[in-house]
């Protein structure tokens, strides 16, 4: 990423610190050293997208789990997508769903990526590195000012 | 229903009864008027009679009067008068003869007249013949002899006798007419009265079952309305009892994942750790005492550990994706078409044809007729009915798998038969069981496969059944409806 850019801040929803840290472990080791905001709950990951200072600050990248405790994530999504500023923001689904028409349903309401965590930890491990390759590469829209 | 139906044929009984009453009582009626029209016949004949016999003698009197008018006068205008008064009398004579021929007292009367009347007449003549001689005073001689006299007086007695007889005839004939008429008063009332009645006691009782029928036609409909509802209901709480269950396995399996994802992930960490420790204890000089305990935990403890972690969660995972897998096949919706099941089985046995040729394993596919029911799930049923007959097999005999079908009422019958091992018959209800295996534990597998083939087959409307015994192979056979019910498919759909 370039620093004369606004950087991608990365928005991590889910709600399982372990997976989170995994996760977070897993992108920095594929070398990518964006800022990773870790929100634990559906609440909170809203109160913090919707907030002004984030919302029109900067281009993010939200990795999204559905099962939360206190809301869907597929709730989330379809917020993130109804809104002018965040709907431009890349949506990658990182979970442990793999039902189909829970898929289909996050495509459908605009997300970008669905991830299905995998239990074997290799698979895993090579997923989220991947996905940080795959982060670094991608180019992220600036928020509209 | 027996007390009404008993009511019913008592109702019938008495409406019958009533009906040949009103017959009897018509008859009666006809009996009795054919009798008075009999009756007034008589009347008349008995006023004619009396007429005619009183005419006679009016005939006879009207001939005395002009032979006298003639012995007076000596006239002869009075001459053709006598003959033709007594030809009326002798006409009405006769007359009065047929008339009470019927009657043999009456007749003989009558019979007793007609001498009477020739031999007055003949006194008649007598005179009549001396007027014409011109010996007036002999004929009038003959008058005043009085013989015409007593003759007539006879006649009249005659006469009189005959007018008194029928009198009294007609007397008691009038009698016998107005109690015939009487009676088919009372019989004309009585028989309107029994129709009313009848008529009346027909229209309570139709209507009284009209009534029943009614009553007994909604409480029937009511109970099929209940009925209808019931079930309805019954149905209800059982598709939404089975949802919860799939939603639950469905739940309890992404939750349980989750967990997992952790455990695996950090032991995958502690691995790498332990990676980098072992190296760092190995790179250590080998006479440092300190870290042979180390050593022992690095080499040996922390492995053995994680290799234990690492396989039960494993098998964990398999295990979850089993009860999920199951609980998709639940909710997957089906797709009746025709099947023909010769090559659907011809074609599971080119999906094993590898593992065939490997064990010198044979599978024989009998022809069989086609079927209505989903692809996908039948063809998962018999792929993991052919993959357990080539796992369990028994030992030093090559696998040889028959798939053939048999046709009855409504179902077909498939069977997929093998000469393995067999499964003894202790576990014959319990293989079916998720996680269950019966035997030696010497070939791999979660114990899923059987489970899912009857929740599958029980979802298609059939049944699935075991034959085996012990060392002598197993024999599977899966009823299926020829054609998959609408109910079953169309579940899906609601």
């Amino acid at each position: 990423m370039k620093s004369t850019q606004n950087p991608v801040t990365i928005v991590m929803i889910e709600d399982d610190a372990g997976h989170a840290r995994l996760i977070e472990k897993n992108v920095r080791r594929a070398g990518v050293c964006n800022e990773i905001v870790h929100l634990d709950n559906g609440g909170a990951a809203v109160a913090h997208l919707f907030d002004p200072a984030v919302r029109d600050n900067g281009p993010l990248l939200i990795l999204l789990d559905l099962n939360l405790p206190d809301m869907s994530g597929v709730d989330i999504l379809a917020r993130i997508k109804d809104d002018e500023k965040l709907r431009r923001s890349p949506v990658i689904v990182l979970t442990t769903t793999d039902d189909k028409r829970e898929i289909q349903r996050c495509y459908d309401l605009g997300a970008n990526v669905y991830i299905t965590k995998p239990v074997d930890y290799d698979q895993f491990a090579n997923a989220i590195r991947q996905l940080g390759l795959f982060l670094s590469v991608m180019q992220v829209p600036e928020s509209a000012a | 229903m027996s007390p009404s139906l008993r009511r019913l044929r008592g109702s019938t009984l008495l409406l019958s009864g009533g009906l040949v009453l009103l017959v009897l009582v018509a008859l009666g009626g006809a009996v009795a008027l054919a009798r008075d029209r009999g009756y007034n016949r008589l009347v008349i004949h008995t006023l004619e009679v009396q007429k005619v016999a009183t005419a006679t003698l009016g005939a006879v009197v009207d001939t005395e009067t002009a032979q006298r008018g003639y012995l007076l006068t000596g006239a002869p205008g009075f001459l053709p008068q006598v003959e033709r008064s007594r030809a009326r009398a002798a006409a009405l004579l006769s007359r009065l003869e047929a008339l009470v021929a019927d009657n043999p007292a009456q007749a003989a009367v009558a019979a007793s007249l007609r001498p009477r009347l020739r031999e007055r007449f003949a006194v008649v003549d007598e005179t009549l013949a001396l007027m014409a001689a011109d010996r007036r005073g002999d004929a009038i001689g003959i008058v005043r002899q009085g013989r015409g006299l007593d003759l007539m007086r006879l006649l009249r007695a005659d006469i009189a006798r005959i007018v008194a007889v029928e009198e009294e005839l007609l007397h008691a004939r009038r009698a016998a007419a107005e109690r015939s008429a009487l009676m088919l008063l009372v019989l004309t009332i009585a028989g309107l009265v029994l129709a009313t009645l009848l008529t009346l006691f027909a229209i309570r009782s139709l209507s009284a079952r009209t009534r029943e029928a009614d009553a007994a036609r909604a409480t029937v409909q009511e109970l099929n309305t209940g009925l209808e509802e019931t079930v309805a209901e019954r149905t209800a709480d059982l598709r939404l009892a089975n949802d919860e269950i799939q939603r639950f396995a469905y739940i309890v399996s992404h939750d349980l994942r989750s967990p997992l994802v952790n455990i695996m992930g950090f032991t995958s960490e502690l691995q790498a750790v332990q990676r980098d420790l072992a190296g760092f204890v190995a790179d250590a000089p080998a006479d440092t005492p300190a870290l042979d305990a180390a050593r022992v935990a690095v080499d040996e403890d922390m492995p053995e550990a994680l290799g234990f972690i690492h396989a039960s969660t494993a098998k964990m995972d398999r295990l979850i994706n089993a009860i999920l897998g199951l609980s998709r096949q639940g909710r997957r919706v089906l797709n009746p078409e025709t099947i023909d099941l010769t090559r659907l089985a011809e074609g599971i046995g080119d999906t094993v044809r590898h593992q065939l040729d490997e064990g010198d394993a044979t599978l024989t596919v009998e022809p069989m007729p086609s079927i209505v029911t989903d692809r996908v799930a039948l063809e998962q049923v018999i792929a993991n009915l052919v993959e357990n007959a080539l796992k369990y097999t028994a030992a030093g005999r090559p696998a040889a798998v028959r798939i053939g079908a048999r046709e009855r009422a409504g179902f077909v019958d498939i069977e997929v038969a093998d000469n393995g091992r067999g499964i003894d018959a202790r576990d014959h209800e319990r293989v079916f069981d998720l996680f269950r295996r019966s035997g030696a534990q010497d070939r791999p597998g979660e114990g899923i496969g059987l489970a899912n083939v009857r929740a599958t087959i029980r979802r298609l409307g059939g049944t699935v059944t075991l034959k085996s015994e012990l060392g002598n192979g197993a024999s599977f056979v899966i009823a299926l409806p020829k054609v998959i019910p609408a109910a079953i498919s169309l579940k899906d759909a609601a």
